[in-house]
């Protein structure tokens, strides 16, 4: 365990400079400015905090919790960017995405208020892990929404983003998990916390290295025939009904 | 503790659609068609089945019913291949439509997702009973909803027009 965590650490902020150099070498900062921005916070706060944790625990524990708020504002953008750039051509999808983050939102902010309404003294003050661990699930709900409609379009990705979109993704629900087992579990689970969330990183931070290694294009959507929205519509909903029928008719016979 | 299953589920989801999401089917589906009804009242003839009942063979007779209900289910899975593409034609299509309507999409998926719960609850009819028992199960659900139907009809017919006359003005 002595050799274990420093060898992650340093593991994980040479992986975090390769992914930066290989990003400014292949121009993708420019591409992803947000995640890179992102990669660059991380490796400086990580160093911040080495130095930290060589004056006393407590300053290296509030560092740890302040970097890691910031850490997560810039998490939020990063998923920005992942569905900017995945729905680039996308005017249609876009547009849903629109109506299903802001419902998720009013959603959520619904949940706060309700829970604010029963517990306001808990809400207010909740611990840091469990703020770390909102906060993450905000984004969980945010990468969900984004997942299930690529899935539901079958909206191709490009290798940069995809790496992106699978890193990212994993970090978040690795870091929902551990988050909550954290709060749940308290002080019991603080060893295993020390080893999974690092390793988890260093797997992600893998991961982007071999997706961004160098620059690939993401894929054009296809001009398609433009159509009567409301009638394809319409159609495909007879055509459920029709297919419906069939099925249960077919049977009967 | 909901609260712990709502945390961990999320994380849960999210892996899963990631699985999904990492092999998007692309290539474009060849239209099958919708295979014919007469297909499957073929399969379901029952002049087939007395006769191979009437044969008194056991092991014929479960032999039978075993490559109908196979028959039965590739005539069930060529409908779902159809209605699969046919709403995949519709997403690919409104992907870069400008005038998409959220809540149209919600009535989109959800006739699909309807269908697939027909088609599920089908499946696992023909699977369980087998092709023969699967169709009387559904007449047995028809007869049953028209007996429902019919008495709803007749208790409204008798018991509505003379109470709502009955109320003292």
């Amino acid at each position: 365990m002595r050799i274990f965590t420093p060898a992650v650490w340093w593991a994980g902020n040479a992986a975090l400079g390769v992914l930066l150099y290989r990003g400014l070498r292949r121009r993708l900062a420019r591409e992803y400015p947000v995640f890179y921005g992102y990669a660059a916070y991380v490796l400086c706060s990580s160093l911040v905090l080495f130095r930290l944790s060589l004056v006393s625990r407590q300053a290296y524990s509030v560092g740890h919790w302040a970097l890691d708020f910031v850490a997560v504002l810039f998490g939020v953008g990063v998923t920005w960017e992942i569905y900017d750039t995945i729905l680039a051509g996308y005017s249609g999808v876009r547009r849903v995405g629109r109506s299903l983050i802001a419902s998720l939102v009013l959603i959520l902010l619904a949940k706060f208020v309700a829970n604010l309404a029963t517990q306001p003294v808990r809400v207010l003050f909740p611990t840091t892990v469990e703020l770390a661990r909102n906060l993450r699930f905000g984004q969980a709900a945010l990468l969900l929404a984004i997942l299930s409609l690529l899935v539901y379009y079958r909206i191709p990705l490009g290798r940069n983003v995809a790496s992106l979109l699978y890193g990212y993704t994993l970090f978040i629900a690795t870091a929902v998990v551990n988050l909550t087992l954290r709060s749940a579990l308290g002080s019991r689970f603080q060893p295993w916390w020390a080893v999974l969330q690092p390793l988890a990183y260093l797997v992600i931070l893998g991961m982007w290295c071999v997706g961004m290694w160098s620059r690939e294009a993401n894929p054009v959507p296809s001009p398609e025939l433009e159509q009567d929205y409301a009638h394809l519509s319409r159609q495909t909903i007879a055509g459920m009904a029709r297919m419906r029928a069939r099925l249960l008719n077919g049977l009967r016979s | 503790m909901i609260g712990l299953l709502v945390f961990l589920g999320a994380s849960v989801a999210l892996v899963l659609l990631l699985l999904v999401v990492k092999h998007p089917a692309t290539s474009e589906e060849v239209p099958v068609g919708l295979p014919d009804r007469a297909i499957m009242e073929r399969i379901l003839a029952p002049e087939d089945s007395r006769y191979i009942a009437s044969l008194r063979l056991p092991r014929v007779y479960r032999l039978f019913q075993r490559e109908r209900r196979v028959l039965a289910l590739a005539w069930l899975r060529a409908i779902r291949a159809e209605a699969t593409r046919i709403f995949g034609l519709h997403t690919r299509a409104v992907r870069q439509t400008q005038d998409v309507r959220p809540m149209m999409e919600v009535r989109v998926a959800c006739s699909f997702a309807l269908f697939m719960l027909n088609y599920a609850v089908i499946v696992g009819l023909v699977r369980w009973y087998g092709p023969f028992g699967a169709g009387a199960v559904l007449r047995l659900f028809d007869s049953l909803s028209g007996a429902m139907e019919r008495l709803s009809r007749q208790v409204a017919g008798s018991a509505g027009a003379p109470a709502f006359g009955a109320i003292p003005t």
